[in-house]
């Protein structure tokens, strides 16, 4: 939003500029020390990567976000050991020290991962959660191109990013800039021995220049998919909670729940043990779990508190718009586009939201 | 610590309250745990029974006991069955307590009445014992507890006790009694009898039980003249982390278990997704 022109000014000393060679040094600098992920030509998502080669700069979006190395889609959580008849040994599963680098992050994504820190990593912080995600230097990557289905603008949160990384990365016309972000990032580039050119003051101006114009023409391509009157949503959608569309739109919906799934934001999950086959040893774990699905509220004597389609669809949405803004004073949609571009009937639910804008429930 | 690490209980005694309902009375195996555990009425633990999972049960027994406590639990699913074929001396997972619990510091110095459909006792009865042992802090209490039928009631043995104390005052009804079965009480479902209490002067209420039986609770509550905010009514949810992260307990913006599972009836008038 309007947030973008100033932020760009914070162009500082220690940013630099980056001829694609040096990044190119950086990342294999990264691959030999640390373990990298990071979006893969190969595919839409992340991956480990073992060659420069295999990381696509110019991705536009993954499948999976990267939530899945903080919060997997599976994870032992307990280990629980059966010693002779009703004792048991309950063990927390060994933890992986490893440092890892997140690169290539797009501001949706960091947006998504400031948010779930919001919900995982206070009060009671989740032990699974904070120990991977402290240990992850993250380097963001600006957007150079969005695609039909992206929509961050509409909450003010790309296609540039603001905060949340160690390191971020802007594609220029020659070169990358480089803007540090955190004690870790800065740390990173002096390990990294890199040498990069420090800015003029000429340059600087043009550097600022040069990303106004970008994220005014990324911002130009999203205007379709912008949300009006963004701002007051979450009073507007408490107002038209029994609007008729919600029922027309749940008709078309499979609750099949990829749109949780691919959802940077969900991190929603069930608790299951599992039984080892010596029968003495189980694995409790924790599993994605779906708004969307049919048993996700029944509780154990069969009563269902979302039973129809439309309660849940309209739960999903509203707990990103209205719910999330009300326990974490901000909306939890980053605008990723991610369950539009991979809902199997087509459901959009920003299309969604404008028609209930365009017709809103009288009283 | 790690919040998702359940302790080890050994079940010390198990009572048969009736049909389908026992009390398990649990101890702690290590000292520690033990001794710091300490509980609110109303609140909760999730209970592990290894194999089959995790689920929320109210804590029963009364707070200031130490070294125990009870849950009194109804065989309704996956878990509770596999827990019922539990002996003394086996041993479950515990971990809480978890939610905020009854208000009791807000029914100081007031009349108190609290309403129980069914297994909603179970999440009472920490407070009447509370109620009991402080009885000076409080006005008139009056206990309306219905149930299914007279082989469907709690914690029968205590009736007296709570019946005789003074100032205490129960109204107990069941919906069917089997043939010749003597039965000296009300008849009935509960929003039958609410006319029948006695207590005024704005009495705190405490309520719990099926979420529909709650429901006409509160419309026949709403029409006999009491107040939104002064009933409290404790809900059930889906749970599997007891700590407002795994979603499962969502009504709207509300996590019962981190924000309730006592809420102000004020609070979840207008919240989506349930009966009420």
């Amino acid at each position: 939003m309007s947030k973008n022109l100033s932020l760009t000014e914070k162009i500082k000393k220690e940013d630099f500029i980056l001829s694609s060679e040096v990044l190119n040094s950086l990342l294999q600098y990264l691959i030999n020390e640390y373990k990298l992920y990071a979006p893969v030509k190969s595919e839409a998502k992340f991956a480990k990567v073992d060659n420069v080669n295999e990381i696509d700069l110019n991705y536009v979006s993954t499948i999976l976000p990267p939530k899945k190395y903080f919060l997997p889609p599976i994870e032992t959580i307990m280990n629980i050991q059966m010693r002779g008849f009703y004792s048991y040994v309950v063990k927390e599963p060994e933890v992986n020290e490893e440092r890892i680098i997140l690169f290539g992050v797009h501001p949706c994504d960091l947006n998504a991962i400031r948010l779930l820190d919001k919900i995982l990593n206070k009060t009671y912080p989740d032990l699974y959660y904070s120990r991977k995600r402290d240990k992850t230097i993250i380097i963001a990557l600006n957007c150079s191109a969005v695609d039909e289905y992206c929509f961050c603008t509409t909450f003010g949160r790309g296609p540039h990013a603001y905060e949340g990384y160690d390191l971020l990365l802007t594609k220029l016309k020659e070169g990358y800039l480089l803007e540090v972000g955190s004690k870790k990032g800065r740390e990173l580039i002096k390990y990294s021995r890199l040498t990069p050119s420090p800015l003029t003051r000429t340059m600087k101006c043009k550097v600022m220049k040069e990303k106004t114009k970008i994220i005014t023409k990324l911002e130009e391509k999203m205007r379709k998919k912008r949300i009006p009157n963004v701002e007051t949503i979450t009073e507007f959608l408490m107002e038209n909670y029994g609007h008729d569309l919600w029922k027309s739109i749940s008709e078309r919906c499979l609750s099949c729940g990829v749109c949780n799934i691919v959802c940077p934001t969900c991190y929603c999950f069930d608790v299951i043990d599992k039984i080892g086959s010596n029968i003495k040893e189980i694995d409790r774990k924790r599993i994605w779990d779906s708004c969307l699905i049919p048993d996700f509220a029944e509780i154990a004597n069969g009563e269902n508190f979302r039973r129809d389609r439309e309660s849940r669809l309209k739960h999903r949405i509203y707990h990103k718009l209205v719910y999330f803004f009300e326990q974490y004073g901000e909306v939890g949609c980053v605008g990723c586009g991610r369950c539009i571009r991979w809902c199997m009937k087509r459901i959009d639910p920003v299309e969604a939201l404008k028609e209930v804008i365009k017709t809103p429930a009288l009283g | 610590m790690n919040v998702y690490r359940p302790h080890l209980a050994i079940i010390e005694k198990i009572k048969q309250e009736n049909d389908d309902t026992r009390t398990f009375s649990l101890r702690f195996i290590r000292k520690k745990i033990r001794d710091e555990f300490r509980f609110k009425p109303g609140q909760f633990n999730m209970i592990s029974v290894f194999g089959f999972g995790e689920a929320p049960f109210s804590i029963s027994s009364d707070p200031e006991i130490k070294g125990r406590f009870e849950h009194t639990i109804r065989r309704v699913g996956t878990l509770t069955n596999a827990l019922f074929g539990f002996d003394e001396g086996h041993v479950v997972g515990v971990r809480g307590p978890f939610g905020n619990g009854w208000p009791l510091d807000k029914a100081k110095g007031k009349n108190l009445l609290l309403i129980a459909g069914g297994t909603g006792l179970i999440s009472l009865r920490p407070a009447i014992y509370h109620i009991m042992r402080n009885r000076s802090e409080f006005g008139d209490v009056e206990l309306l507890y219905g149930a299914r039928s007279p082989s469907n009631l709690l914690f029968i043995d205590e009736h007296n006790l709570w019946a005789r104390s003074k100032n205490f005052r129960m109204v107990l009804t069941v919906e069917k009694v089997s043939n010749g079965l003597k039965w000296d009480y009300e008849m009935g479902v509960i929003t039958e009898h609410l006319d029948k209490i006695k207590t005024d002067n704005n009495p705190i209420v405490f309520l719990c039980g099926p979420e529909i039986m709650m429901k006409y609770t509160l419309k026949e509550l709403m029409r006999l003249g009491f107040k939104k905010h002064q009933i409290y009514l404790s809900m059930e949810r889906r749970m599997r982390c007891g700590i407002g992260k795994c979603g499962h307990c969502q009504i709207g913006p509300k996590y019962v278990c981190r924000d309730g599972p006592v809420f102000v009836y004020d609070d979840v008038e207008n919240l989506p997704d349930k009966l009420l």
